[in-house]
């Protein structure tokens, strides 16, 4: 069974107004247990408003959300507990902090799940630790440099251990470095533990490195759904999305202009200068 | 004498308690010194924490140098007097656009700084009319701030800089909520500002493809400047770089690996243009 069915969703933000211009226009699609899904689109294709709806923040107009097979929009579905099991980084690492230190605020959520103090704050000291953000625990969130506010922001869900991770722009405001350290964790959350991933990026060249799954947005639908190198390499829905082709892509291309023969599924940083020492 | 002349910069946070009382204090900045002058396209780089921001918000004057000065047109921002004309001189778009909307709909938000400082109904017209065709974004005219996305506000944001026709424009990693084909747009259209117009911009970036654009690239390191140096040969200097947690871009790591294969190839190509050089 699917961790997530998404069925014909459509949601507009000017419900009153005559316009019914749709944020998401009739969205389907399924995530299975283990995925690590990339979200990907322009500016305004309805990306975050899509990962807004998958904890139940966001209510669809029309169309249902199954979550393990039970609707989230059924009487008697328990919301509360669904946003314990569905975590959400925003974009701006300042909507979701609050408290005087950071330690107090990456136990909010746990002890708001039902930990006891104690517990909770151990917790949350483990969690900074395995950050490496353990020096910070006692500094206010808002004396921190903006990648480090984002670190914050995510220990504060992490340590709720959410089965379903949900990033929105995880990447940016955060330098190369701890970049790659992030995405190497959460790709060892997803394949220790199995937790669930989708996330929203420009980066298309990490896309391939990272994720299974690739949906792509545009105007507020759902255009298309595949591997990362099916998706990619599909240029008309690259096209139609208005994204501009990650390097991998366009060295391929590149390489065929000029009379060469390469391996265009073949896609991640390592297998491409494989191809390209071959040539 | 430049544009911007930063002399032994050095900027202390004190840091409090719960009680507010300040228990020591972090240095930021740790004595740094670098001119840029006039038409300069500067791109500042370093990771996260290394002072990048706060080094912004010293030129124009939202943070006093706790030691040494920063002058822009030779005037101190410690000056509280000279500080309205610097800000006039300097336009600054920062990371988080939501910080710096403060109008509800995007033309009035884009006037904003035009009409604290008088201008007339028809100059603010125009210029509004400009500055968004030059981002591409006239259709978000007459919409909501509230109901446009991250990328589309951080647009409106540097639409209302434009507007000021600063002679400085210092961008504060302007790009980080835009897809990669709107952030080389934007970047083309702060490129083709500078070019034409002789606009100086310190371009602050940690995604370091951006480097390419600039003619100079300072890189920061713990509050202090590492390297600086043309884009070419800043990315030459791979462990400099990898100390300061920065990684080379994306296809300057595939020509250096290639090289190293014994490709014929310099290790410092930025484009896939250069890199397929290669094969010829």
């Amino acid at each position: 069974m699917p961790i997530f069915e998404v069925k014909n969703i459509k949601y507009t933000y000017d419900k009153y107004e005559n316009s019914l211009k749709y944020a998401l226009n009739d969205i389907s699609f399924n995530i299975e247990k283990k995925d690590f899904v990339a979200l990907i689109g322009k500016s305004g294709s309805g990306k975050s408003t899509l990962i807004s709806h998958l904890n139940g923040l966001y209510k669809a107009d029309s169309g249902d959300i199954l979550y393990s097979g039970n609707s989230i929009y059924s009487k008697d579905y328990d919301l509360n507990s669904l946003r314990f099991k569905v975590g959400i980084v925003f974009q701006y690492p300042d909507y979701q902090l609050f408290s005087e230190t950071v330690i107090d605020d990456v136990a909010f959520g746990a002890i708001k799940k039902g930990m006891s103090k104690d517990e909770a704050y151990k917790k949350s000291l483990e969690v900074l630790k395995f950050l490496n953000i353990e020096y910070l625990k006692d500094e206010s969130p808002f004396n921190l440099s903006g990648g480090e506010k984002r670190k914050v922001a995510f220990a504060g869900v992490f340590v709720m251990e959410p089965e379903v991770l949900i990033f929105d722009e995880p990447d940016a405001g955060l330098d190369t470095m701890s970049k790659i350290n992030f995405y190497n964790f959460i790709k060892s959350l997803n394949n220790d533990y199995g937790t669930t991933v989708i996330y929203i990026t420009h980066n298309l060249d990490d896309v391939v490195e990272y994720a299974n799954k690739v949906i792509v947005m545009s105007d507020g639908k759902l255009i298309k759904m595949g591997k990362p190198y099916e998706v990619l390499s599909d240029e008309k829905v690259m096209k139609e999305a208005d994204l501009e082709l990650p390097y991998s892509i366009s060295i391929c291309n590149k390489v065929k202009s000029m009379g060469y023969d390469i391996d265009n599924t073949k896609l991640t940083f390592s297998d491409l200068l494989d191809s390209l020492k071959k040539l | 004498m430049g544009n911007i002349d930063v002399k032994n910069l050095i900027v202390e946070f004190d840091i409090f308690n719960a009680d507010n009382e300040v228990v020591s204090k972090k240095r930021v900045i740790d004595d740094i010194s670098f001119s840029v002058n006039e038409g300069d396209f500067v791109c500042i780089i370093g990771k996260n924490g290394s002072g990048k921001s706060t080094l912004a918000k010293c030129l124009n004057g939202l943070i006093i140098p706790t030691g040494g000065d920063v002058l822009i047109y030779g005037m101190n921002t410690k000056n509280e007097e000279q500080l309205i004309d610097i800000r006039k001189n300097i336009g600054m778009a920062f990371q988080n656009p939501d910080n710096q909307i403060v109008a509800s709909i995007v033309e009035e938000d884009v006037a904003f700084g035009m009409e604290n400082l008088g201008f007339s109904p028809e100059e603010m017209d125009k210029r509004i009319d400009e500055s968004l065709k030059i981002l591409g974004i006239q259709e978000l005219r007459f919409a909501q701030t509230s109901k446009i996305s991250g990328g589309q506000k951080q647009k409106v944001s540097l639409a209302g800089i434009l507007c000021m026709k600063s002679k400085i424009l210092v961008l504060d990693e302007p790009t980080s909520m835009i897809d990669k084909n709107g952030r080389l747009d934007l970047l083309n259209k702060v490129y083709e500002l500078n070019k034409k117009e002789k606009i100086t911009v310190i371009l602050i970036s940690h995604y370091i493809e951006e480097i390419s654009f600039a003619d100079r690239v300072i890189v920061m390191n713990q509050g202090k400047i590492i390297l600086d140096d043309t884009p070419k040969n800043v990315v030459l200097k791979d462990e400099l770089l990898n100390n300061a947690g920065i990684e080379l871009p994306y296809i300057t790591r595939m020509a250096k690996e290639l090289k190293s294969f014994g490709k014929k190839l310099n290790g410092n190509e930025f484009s896939v243009e250069e890199l397929c050089q290669f094969l010829k």
